[in-house]
């Protein structure tokens, strides 16, 4: 065997053992959502026999979907992928476009911004919440989909993050782009992004993953079934003192499929952009 | 050539950056405006018959001087530290191995991508069940792997090894966060720089060390930063779990502030110690920027 | 002639609906899975008998304060309102709830247990602001054989209830039964901090003749921390030191599971629909041990307000007389605890002596947990010394440290007039 052929054997062996190592919880999560009863859950639970599920059942999947339900599952999933796209969509073009001038733009002071930007980031959420209500409440917008959206749109995590993959294109090029007579946006939507297909993918899958993962912000900003998003679901399935187990189990599976459509979806952008060569000498 | 610095901003630029700036006003800097207001009242989180006075400094006072404060701080720069290796570690290690587009490696991405995609709330339940004692599936593994020897543990509810506990779930559901990000880093280093140390007869390791890693530079120092304040934050796992027990040995900044705002109410208590929570957090970052800055000459420090 | 009769429906339309909603309220509300679906079938119920229409406000249990502030702060409260019993004089203090005398049937109020009574009344005035239809309470569960194997009387009531020395021997023997692996569950692993920590043990420190606050001054200190607690503290701490107790780390099912069981459990009412399919007859309900004081058992659920700011109170009084009254909410959840003496009937676990009778006879046992409006900070401070406690620490530091916690608050509200006077 080759070197080549020997390397990638070890690797493939190597992926595959740390993937079963990895996903050994995520097992025990899609067998117990097979597992009709939580006392069958519960009973199993501590032992090896969390892998196993003698009699597999879709009756929780069916009692979640089924129309007896208090929480219109589908309907919030679909709340939740509107949401999320809408804030992708804003996100990808509004930090970019934030990040771009940030580090090309030729006014004093982009530094210190970038740096308070940035700072922003450590604002923790909880402590904004409820003076983000009294606002949203001023601004009329609550029990809409645009008070789940705009509040996440210019995200600092996201400036930043575009800043420091747009830094490695060298400012040489867009200065030539300049004496050619392009304006700053042209430099950015000729240049700039076609560069960055991996930046913008892992933003777009970053911010997805958060959006479909909020929870406590929709629930304050939001009192009817139309808006609500998918997480308010699953929280219902956690009681005070009793969790449904199975159903808790099967809505988070069905949960996480959309998402990992999505991820599949935005994969195949994590390419090296062919021009990234013609960056070099 | 470096084109000449000008200090008022063009009419572009400024329709490039304002949506920006004016929705982070909006939905950042006005909130946390008002929060830092309240912080100086006594606001309860249900308005009642006691008027919202104004209080001074009391309950910044009141918050430095507890201990169970300084304790939080304790347990998350503990935290930081534990977790900041084990995840960003394993994260680089599975985006190098992933790294290309073929079909297998497809398959493996989506495959290592999956923790970071199930619900917070759905990882701890699980992993609730493989802590479990004394014949939860990681003391079965430990007593196995070490024949015998391994004696079995209370993983989240013995004070030492609570947090630990806590780090490896962290890691395990977080890492795709960052693999994600190192993932596009990788795909911008230029294939010509591998070549180049590949005439040079350098191979593996010396791959890494020469080329990989100063080219990830930029992309080092933002996971760094974020992971650093992300760890700073830790919370809902603390919330669904331990709620920073046993004996405060998991207690954060994040729960300590949630606590005093939704479980006993206080908002204008739970406002300061936000206040406090991001100034230190400013502080550590301020220091992970000097830490990280790039000499003026060019070269990565 | 066709303009007029468009004008004319015109018209209709528009007056139609400037009639105001009669027929409409809110009720916010939390619940679990079954629960859930049953309650939205009594809203649909109830809009078919009354023809008042329900908007449903579901919020998950974990956020439950977190929205209702946000419903005050968006002036959008609802009418009906579910709210966990301890937090009664907590609303009613901040000025949100309506009495209910004068607008519910005075048959309903009397038909509640006294246990119902207890949980609804704001003491300052007497009146009744809450009610349910059911209600709960924390019992003892045991293995008929593994009690008889060791040789331990099994109490049948109230009457007959273990003392503290009998409890304490029935534990020591069966740490030593073989099968049982931890004597006595108590359910650590509900959590940290949580109600379960307030809920379930007050009254043994009531039973000891301790309290948890003075009901008169609305002092935690010489309460909280008098002799009377901590020996109930201390005695608790004891079992957790003589390694009977499941560990929080072990699961809530060690009562009927295969391995790792336990002998007896302390557990709420709601194991009986856990344990009982596993265990069958051999599932024996015993009351709570008599630690000197008597017999002294918790109570308390989510219960239903109608709020001051509703603009539909006539409404929503009908909404609750309509819940009071409503025999299928309680046909479709089996395990529920009745709150109405009329309820009881209904529930034939409850009247039945080899079953959950023992369990019903105790509602007429039960102390409440303190009514007044700085509780959110009583139980939390209450929380964190019994994890302490429970975990090792000194008994009367950890109380004196909770009492101080409770009178600081209480001070920084200007003693919650009136009570504090």
């Amino acid at each position: 065997m080759t070197r080549k052929r020997s390397l990638d054997l070890m690797r493939t062996v190597l992926l595959s053992a740390l993937s079963a190592l990895l996903v050994v919880p995520l097992i025990i999560l899609f067998v117990s959502s097979l597992k009709g009863t939580r006392q069958e859950i519960l009973a199993d639970a501590g032992s090896f026999k969390a892998f196993l599920v003698p009699h597999p059942t879709l009756s929780n999947y069916a009692d979640i979907l089924g129309p007896k339900s208090m929480t219109p599952f589908l309907k919030y999933m679909a709340n939740s992928a509107l949401v999320l796209s809408g804030t992708v969509v804003l996100t990808l073009l509004v930090s970019s476009m934030a990040a771009f001038v940030l580090l090309r733009g030729r006014f004093a002071g982009r530094k210190l911004l970038l740096g308070i930007i940035t700072a922003l980031y450590i604002i923790p959420n909880e402590t904004i919440m409820l003076p983000m209500l009294y606002e949203s409440l001023a601004l009329g917008i609550t029990d809409t989909y645009w008070v789940q959206i705009l509040p996440f749109v210019a995200s600092p995590l996201f400036i930043f993050l575009f800043h420091q993959f747009f830094s490695q294109v060298p400012s040489s090029i867009g200065e030539a782009a300049l004496i050619d007579g392009a304006g700053p946006a042209r430099i950015f939507r000729m240049i700039y992004l076609p560069l960055n297909g991996p930046a913008l993918a892992t933003v777009a899958i970053l911010q997805g993953m958060a959006m479909w993962n909020q929870y406590l912000w929709p629930l304050l900003s939001t009192n009817t079934d139309d808006f609500r998003p998918i997480t308010v679901a699953i929280a219902s399935f956690f009681g005070s003192d009793t969790i449904l187990w199975n159903l808790a189990m099967a809505g988070s599976v069905m949960m996480m499929l959309p998402i990992l459509f999505f991820f599949l979806t935005f994969q195949r952008f994590f390419i090296a952009s062919v021009s990234s060569t013609a960056v070099k000498g | 050539m470096k084109t000449m610095k000008r200090s008022r901003i063009t009419l572009t630029e400024a329709a490039m950056l304002t949506p920006a700036l004016v929705l982070l006003l909006a939905f950042l800097v006005v909130p946390f405006a008002m929060s830092i207001g309240l912080a100086f009242t006594n606001q309860p989180l249900l308005p009642g018959p006691i008027p919202t006075k104004f209080v001074g400094f009391r309950n910044f006072q009141r918050i430095l001087g507890s201990i169970e404060f300084w304790h939080a701080f304790l347990n998350v720069l503990l935290f930081s530290a534990m977790v900041i290796p084990l995840q960003c570690g394993f994260a680089l290690l599975s985006a190098i191995l992933l790294n290309g587009q073929s079909k297998a490696k497809r398959f493996f991405q989506a495959v290592f991508f999956l923790p970071y995609i199930t619900p917070m709330v759905v990882v701890c339940v699980v992993w609730s069940t493989l802590f479990q004692y004394p014949s939860g599936i990681l003391n079965a593994l430990f007593s196995a792997l070490s024949f015998g020897l391994f004696e079995p543990v209370q993983w989240l509810h013995d004070p030492r090894t609570a947090l630990p506990a806590i780090t490896m779930l962290s890691a395990w559901q977080a890492y795709g966060f960052q693999m994600v990000i190192y993932m596009a880093g990788l795909q911008n280093i230029s294939a010509d720089l591998y070549e180049a140390a590949a005439i040079d007869g350098a191979s593996g390791w010396s791959r890494f060390t020469k080329v990989t890693w100063p080219s990830l530079f930029e992309t080092n120092v933002f996971i760094l930063i974020i992971t650093a304040i992300q760890a700073l934050q830790l919370f809902t796992q603390v919330n669904i779990l331990t709620q920073g027990g046993p004996q405060d040995a998991t207690n954060t900044l994040v729960h300590y502030i949630y606590r005093s705002g939704f479980v006993i109410q206080k908002v204008g208590f739970a406002s300061a110690g936000s206040l406090i929570l991001f100034l230190l957090i400013v502080g550590v970052y301020a220091l992970l920027s000097f830490l990280t800055r790039k000499n003026p000459v060019g070269e990565n420090s | 002639m066709k303009k007029a009769l468009f004008l004319a429906l015109g018209l209709a339309v528009l007056a139609l609906s400037g009639v105001p909603a009669q027929g409409k309220i809110t009720v916010m509300f939390q619940a679990t899975g079954a629960e859930s679906d049953a309650f939205k079938t009594l809203f649909d119920r109830f809009t078919k008998d009354t023809g008042i229409k329900v908007e449903p406000m579901f919020i998950p249990h974990d956020t439950y304060f977190e929205k209702f502030s946000a419903a005050v702060a968006s002036k959008r409260v609802a009418d009906v309102m579910q709210l966990d019993a301890p937090f009664l004089a907590n609303f009613v203090w901040n000025g949100y709830l309506s009495p209910l005398q004068g607008m519910i049937d005075q048959k309903i109020l009397d038909d509640l247990t006294p246990s119902s009574v207890y949980q609804g009344t704001y003491p300052i005035d007497g009146r009744l602001y809450a009610l349910g239809n059911n209600d709960s309470t924390v019992l003892l569960y045991g293995s008929r054989k593994l009690l008889k194997a060791a040789g331990i009387r099994i109490p049948t009531g109230i009457k007959d209830a273990w003392t503290k020395a009998e409890f304490n021997d029935a534990l020591a023997k069966l740490a030593k039964q073989p099968g049982v692996k931890w004597p006595l569950d108590i359910f650590r692993a509900y959590g940290v901090k949580t109600e379960w920590a307030t809920y379930a043990f007050q009254p043994i420190f009531e039973s000891f003749g301790g309290k948890l606050i003075d009901p008169k001054s609305w002092k935690a200190k010489g309460a909280l921390d008098s002799p009377e607690s901590v020996a109930a503290a201390t005695e608790i701490q004891s079992w957790v030191k003589k390694d009977w107790v499941v560990p929080a780390s072990s699961g809530t099912n060690a009562l009927f599971r295969d391995k790792d069981k336990a002998a007896i459990a302390w557990g709420g009412h709601w194991v009986w629909a856990e344990a009982y399919p596993v265990m069958k007859d051999d599932l024996v309900a015993m009351p709570l041990p008599n630690f000197g004081k008597g017999v002294k058992s918790p109570n308390g659920t989510w219960i239903w307000a109608i709020t001051k700011s509703s603009r539909n109170p006539k409404a929503a009084a009908k909404f609750l007389e309509y819940l009071a009254k409503d025999k299928q909410l309680i046909k479709e959840s089996p395990g529920t605890f009745p709150g109405m003496k009329s309820a009881a009937a209904l529930t034939p676990i409850y009247t039945d002596p080899k079953l959950m009778k023992v369990a019903f006879d105790q509602s007429n046992v039960a102390v409440p947990r303190p009514v007044y409006p700085g509780y959110p900070v009583l139980t939390a401070s209450f929380q964190v010394a019994f994890d302490n406690i429970l975990s090792g620490a000194d008994p009367k530091t950890e109380l004196g440290k909770a009492a101080a916690a409770i009178d600081q608050d209480g001070a920084d509200n200007d003693g919650y007039p009136p009570f504090g006077e």
